[in-house]
């Protein structure tokens, strides 16, 4: 299963982090700092995969790919399949730029919510429960019209009451 | 979070506040807040889930997807009958997220799952492929523990990898001409769990039909190729030995391993070592095994890729044979020595739970150490060359090293290694000598240690050294005479005056304990000749420094240094009854 999403930028600045796992606060600033430090380090020619296997409590790999200015980096389980973990990457990558109209990273600071969306309708759990673009793109679309009604419907009442 | 349980009892529609109810339990800092959070998080799910009859099934969505990430396993029992009524719902959406919140309280709580699993099984049946795909997920993680009940599986996983395969899902799931890897790749590893044997004729044809659709697919099609080697690994090994021998690709999944290893692709070639690592050694055949993998396997091993190298490492331990093991091991201390210490990493969790923290995985550096250990006592080429490789490793090991590891070394020693290179009887008394020379040549001293951390305690002693060398001067110090080959040898006398020096100069208490069991095992092996006046002087004049000493602060160091007097104590006997 995926243990954790952490996605940051080159000069090693989080955007977006997911935990699948309980850790504590401590625990889970350790290991993204961990990860992201050698991440960086790792040249273009190196292979997207990397073994974590220093701290006693874990032990899992990390897969990365780097899109544009974003690392998206998965936190894998010791005996999975990294080819499928490096494919449900880049698909929520392809459900996100389906979802915000080519999307770049500005999209995911401003809007970190809609990418915790799309990242919640495709990855339940630590796996992948939804792996059709269109499907996902959908429901997260439905959901955004549902918060729009029920907040022009809500500002109505309050209206009425005022 | 009072205010929002208040707004509940009220009766107001509240939902919005379970996520806020469930992040103040998992974090409250205090009591007060976990309770609230906890009870909070009661009130709104139940709430939630009674929703099931509503038809915006958005909410229920939203109750489901909070309840599969909880990990409060004291909610569950209340919410796993409310989510199995949820399995029947009309909506997809809402069935598939029923299905990950089981898999999410079956990780939490076994039991409490299991009775159910018929009706989950039937959502493998269901029309919906994201909801079956939901349902695989499921039995993947159950299977681990429960493969005798999933047996009746089989049937239903063959089919619906069938179905797959031949492309009978609908045409969204096309992902790059390739049909629904996510779901071939669940098939099969739950496949690979559960065919351990007999049953793996039955699963055969079918992996082998999803590895030829693979074969002629592009880039997510080397993931399914992956997955495939690795189920066919796990069969009964006659199937994969029978498929070995044939050069035609379409039979052969093995003759994919070059396609991958000698691949421009990173990620190929560190998936290609992975696969030859968990092929079975008998399946290696001159039909696949071709020269370009060779290749390709050395370049590994150089590669400046981390990763890679390490994987090439752990292949190059299962290839080990008489005549590479030195050259293998070689290269095993290198990486050994480059690794950095567990401690250093870990940072802030302390140097006071490093000596003896149980931990569930062994950390690479221990990983290769045993590694190293077993290599050189299946393979060594001699036993001066296992003794050098031994020293260099106590010495020179870091805090990896411990009194396990030296007792590992021990027992090698005493009941003989299974090299054929090795002369067991010469083992231990060659170990004696290296030994005594090793004592000389430190001066007697072992609480320097000006090879390794100079910086960090240098008035450390270090413990595993000791142990094994007073432990085979103590074991096979008399035997030494027997082999004359040295210009000096060491007869008893001498052997027991340098365990004297020994004591006089060190004065951790740790190793003066050791010493004193040497000499008490030596000067028995001794009898009846009396042991020389001075040993027994010095013995003495120790034990009674010892009792004059300030007590020390710590308990620990006070329990050795009654250790140190025991010994003391019994060695004196002993000496007394030779002199009666």
């Amino acid at each position: 299963m995926i243990n954790f999403i952490i996605i940051f930028n080159r000069q090693g600045k989080i955007r977006l982090t997911r935990w699948y796992q309980y850790m504590t606060d401590k625990q889970k600033a350790s290991l993204s700092q961990d990860v992201v430090t050698q991440i960086l380090a790792r040249k273009r020619g190196m292979c997207n995969i990397l073994e974590l296997e220093g701290r006693r409590e874990t032990r899992g790999k990390a897969i990365y790919k780097r899109y544009a200015s974003l690392f998206f980096c998965f936190g894998i389980d010791w005996n999975d399949n990294e080819l499928s973990g490096l494919e449900v990457l880049h698909k929520y990558v392809e459900c996100l730029d389906q979802y915000f109209g080519n999307v770049c990273e500005l999209d995911i600071i401003y809007n970190y919510s809609a990418a915790y969306q799309v990242m919640d309708e495709m990855l339940l759990g630590g796996h992948a429960q939804e792996t059709n673009k269109k499907v996902v793109v959908k429901h997260c679309k439905g959901f955004d019209k549902l918060e729009e009604s029920d907040s022009i419907v809500h500002n109505l009442r309050a209206s009425n009451i005022a | 979070m009072l205010r929002l349980i208040y707004g509940e009892m009220m009766g107001q529609d509240v939902q919005f506040g379970a996520i806020y109810a469930l992040k103040l339990a998992q974090s409250g800092q205090t009591v007060a807040e976990k309770r609230a959070g906890y009870l909070a998080c009661y009130l709104l799910l139940q709430e939630g889930n009674e929703l099931n009859i509503i038809s915006n099934y958005h909410h229920v969505v939203v109750a489901l997807v909070t309840l599969c990430n909880m990990t409060l396993p004291d909610v569950i029992p209340s919410m796993v009958s409310h989510v199995l009524a949820a399995l029947s719902h009309t909506h997809e959406s809402v069935r598939k997220r029923a299905l990950v919140a089981l898999k999410n309280f079956y990780t939490l709580d076994t039991d409490l799952v299991f009775p159910y699993l018929d009706r989950i099984k039937d959502s493998l049946y269901d029309p919906e492929p994201s909801v079956m795909s939901a349902a695989l997920g499921f039995f993947a993680i159950a299977v681990k523990d429960h493969a005798g009940e999933m047996k009746e599986l089989v049937p239903a996983l063959i089919r619906i990898l069938q179905q797959v395969v031949d492309g009978k899902l609908p045409k969204g799931y096309l992902y790059h001409g390739m049909a629904a890897p996510w779901i071939q790749i669940r098939c099969l590893m739950i496949m690979a769990q559960l065919g351990h044997d007999d049953l793996s004729a039955a699963m055969t044809p079918v992996v082998l039909r999803a590895f030829q659709k693979a074969s002629q697919g592009v880039d997510a099609a080397f993931g399914v190729l992956f997955e495939v080697l690795r189920t066919l690994n796990s069969f009964h090994p006659s199937i994969i030995l029978e498929l070995c021998q044939s050069k035609d690709a379409a039979r052969n999944p093995l003759l994919t391993i070059p396609r991958f290893a000698t691949s421009t692709n990173p990620n190929l070639k560190y998936l290609g070592i992975s696969m030859l690592c968990q092929v079975n050694p008998d399946a290696w055949s001159d039909a696949w095994w071709t020269e370009d993998l060779l290749k390709a396997v050395v370049e590994a091993l150089e590669s400046r890729d981390a990763a890679i190298q390490k994987r090439a490492l752990d292949l190059l331990y299962r290839m080990l044979t008489m005549e590479n093991a030195q050259n293998i091991i070689e290269r095993l201390v290198f990486a050994y020595f480059q690794e950095q210490d567990d401690v250093q990493g870990s940072g802030g969790v302390g140097s006071q739970q490093q000596q003896q923290m149980p931990s569930s995985f062994p950390s690479r550096k221990e990983k290769i150490l045993g590694q190293i250990l077993d290599a050189a006592e299946r393979f060594g080429p001699s036993e001066e060359w296992y003794l050098s490789l031994i020293f260099d490793l106590l010495v020179r090991g870091g805090s990896t090293i411990t009194l396990q590891t030296t007792e590992k070394i021990m027992s090698v020693i005493e009941q003989g290694a299974r090299s054929l290179g090795y002369d067991n009887s010469r083992l231990p008394i060659l170990a004696a000598q290296q030994s005594m020379k090793f004592l000389v040549q430190q001066d007697f001293s072992l609480s320097s240690t000006s090879h390794n951390h100079p910086m960090t305690s240098p008035r450390q002693p270090a413990p595993a050294v000791a142990y094994f060398v007073f432990w085979t001067l103590g074991e096979y110090g008399d035997k030494m005479t027997a082999i004359a080959e040295e210009n000096d040898e060491y007869d008893l006398s001498a052997v027991l005056e340098v365990l004297a020096r020994c004591l006089l100069v060190n004065q951790d208490p740790l190793i003066q304990s050791f010493v004193l069991s040497a000499l008490t095992k030596l000067s028995i092996k001794a009898l009846p000749n009396p042991i020389p006046v001075s040993i027994t002087t010095v013995v003495r004049q120790q034990c009674q420094n010892r009792t004059t000493t300030a007590p020390p602060a710590a308990a620990a160091s006070l329990l050795t240094v009654i250790d140190v007097q025991q010994r003391a104590a019994e060695f004196l006997m002993v000496a007394d009854l030779a002199i009666s």
